[in-house]
């Protein structure tokens, strides 16, 4: 069905801020169109909770004329792992119960209340794999019932940001890195392959974060790549301020070509930039 | 080609079907269906256009054949009628008047007279007491008013039984008839 952009309303859910915006796909026209809301985030059961609560009020204040809601989530709200899938695989269903059991063999008993999501069915492949709390996609949607709209999609901010910048990754080898305020996540592909993903949480110095995943996934590869070197280019995107600093080479920065995402970094998450 | 797409929307079995989307389906079948028919009627008014206009060009062919036939027919006749109306418009009897005149006048015996209407000549052969009066006779039919020509063709000597004889044939012209 056809929505306007002013019927949509973007949401980008962390634990401890919420933005939301309405406007066109390449991004809002103005800093009016938005809206931040931050607060400290709990650590306990369900961390999500808050997000939710937000997202509530932030559909109760909303603007007249909203009917749908995208919703797209942290890194901090997801799990990833990049999973080789067997080519015994034949449906999907099998996939789901391979990832779980891969999920619990990673992070113990709780993962047994994950969603798991493939990004796409290829066994014998590696596929990234993402799973959310069980529970985090039913308290949304109650969440938009509740207000009268409908919620149209919950997509993880990885998957949706490299579909966006993924015509522009042209190397036979590179490091893609996603920067949100305290959260790294990096993807290794080469040949069109994933090698490698992973995420972890991020402290004052990004740099020192991002050579630690690299060596971890660089010991963990099963492939060896030749290749790979200090010259191997590291595609850079994310929600983060510091994306906005010169980086040279081998950093190449993806930087939306509308100016509001300049001045308000944080906003690419709703996006999904 | 690119890398596959990371295709991850954990709300996609969550999404239910509006009241808003049932209704534009069901606007836009019976649209499809409306186009349809309208699509299906105009193909047959096509295909009857197209059957009356064979119809109508087998019709035109042969009429214009049967017309080409007329035409053809009403030219031979207009033809035959006009070649008759000039015949029956030629001057005969004035002709044949002239000849007996002169003939008379001249002591010319005719023998016989072949007369062409297409080409408006007469052809004759004559006796004569002698040459004198041959060329007599020439001269008289050439001062008629009805004849174009009169030549002599050929003569010879051909005595008669009451003395000499000169025998000719000539040939006269009459006028188109005003």
């Amino acid at each position: 069905m056809w929505f306007d952009s002013a019927s949509v309303l973007r949401v980008g859910l962390a634990t401890d801020h919420l933005v939301a915006a309405r406007g066109p796909r390449r991004g809002p026209r103005d800093m009016a169109a938005g809206h931040m809301q931050a607060w400290n985030a709990t650590h306990g059961a369900g961390p999500w909770n808050d997000a939710v609560r937000a997202l509530s009020e932030q559909l109760a204040s909303k603007p007249s004329g909203v009917r749908r809601v995208d919703v797209v989530l942290s890194n901090r709200l997801v799990r990833w792992q990049l999973l080789s899938l067997p080519a015994q695989l034949a449906s999907v269903s099998e996939l789901q119960a391979f990832a779980r059991a891969h999920f619990e063999s990673v992070y113990g008993k709780r993962a047994e209340n994950w969603l798991c999501h493939a990004s796409f069915f290829a066994p014998g492949k590696a596929v990234p794999v993402c799973a959310v709390e069980n529970a985090l996609v039913p308290a949304l949607q109650a969440v938009c019932t509740e207000h009268g709209v409908q919620l149209a999609s919950v997509r993880p901010y990885w998957s949706q940001a490299f579909n966006y910048w993924r015509s522009a990754l042209r190397d036979d080898i590179y490091w893609l890195a996603q920067i949100e305020p305290d959260m790294l996540t990096l993807g290794l592909v080469q040949e069109r392959q994933w090698l490698g993903l992973r995420s972890i949480r991020t402290g004052n110095d990004l740099h020192e974060s991002l050579r630690s995943l690299q060596a971890q996934m660089s010991l963990a590869r099963d492939t060896p790549t030749n290749t790979l070197n200090e010259a191997t280019p590291i595609y850079v995107m994310g929600s983060h301020a510091a994306l906005d600093m010169h980086l040279n080479h081998p950093f190449h920065v993806l930087r939306p070509v509308n100016s509001v995402f300049k001045s308000a970094p944080q906003w690419r998450l709703a996006w999904g930039i | 080609m690119g890398m596959n797409a990371l295709d991850i929307n954990f709300a996609k079995s969550h999404r239910r079907v509006s009241c808003l989307s049932v209704a534009m389906l069901v606007i836009a079948i019976g649209a499809l269906v409306g186009v349809s028919w309208s699509y299906d009627q105009a193909l047959t008014e096509l295909q009857e256009l197209e059957v009356r206009a064979r119809r109508l060009q087998t019709s035109a062919a042969k009429s214009d054949k049967a017309d080409r036939g007329s035409q053809t027919m009403a030219v031979d006749v207009l033809m035959a009628s006009t070649k008759a109306m000039a015949q029956l418009q030629h001057p005969w009897g004035e002709v044949l008047d002239q000849i007996a005149q002169a003939a008379k006048h001249q002591r010319i015996a005719v023998l016989s007279l072949d007369a062409d209407g297409g080409s408006r000549t007469v052809r004759l052969s004559a006796h004569a007491r002698d040459f004198s009066h041959t060329l007599a006779f020439i001269e008289e039919l050439k001062r008629s008013r009805w004849l174009a020509g009169a030549n002599l063709i050929g003569h010879e000597i051909a005595p008669a039984l009451n003395g000499p004889g000169v025998r000719f044939s000539a040939e006269l012209t009459w006028r188109p008839v005003p």
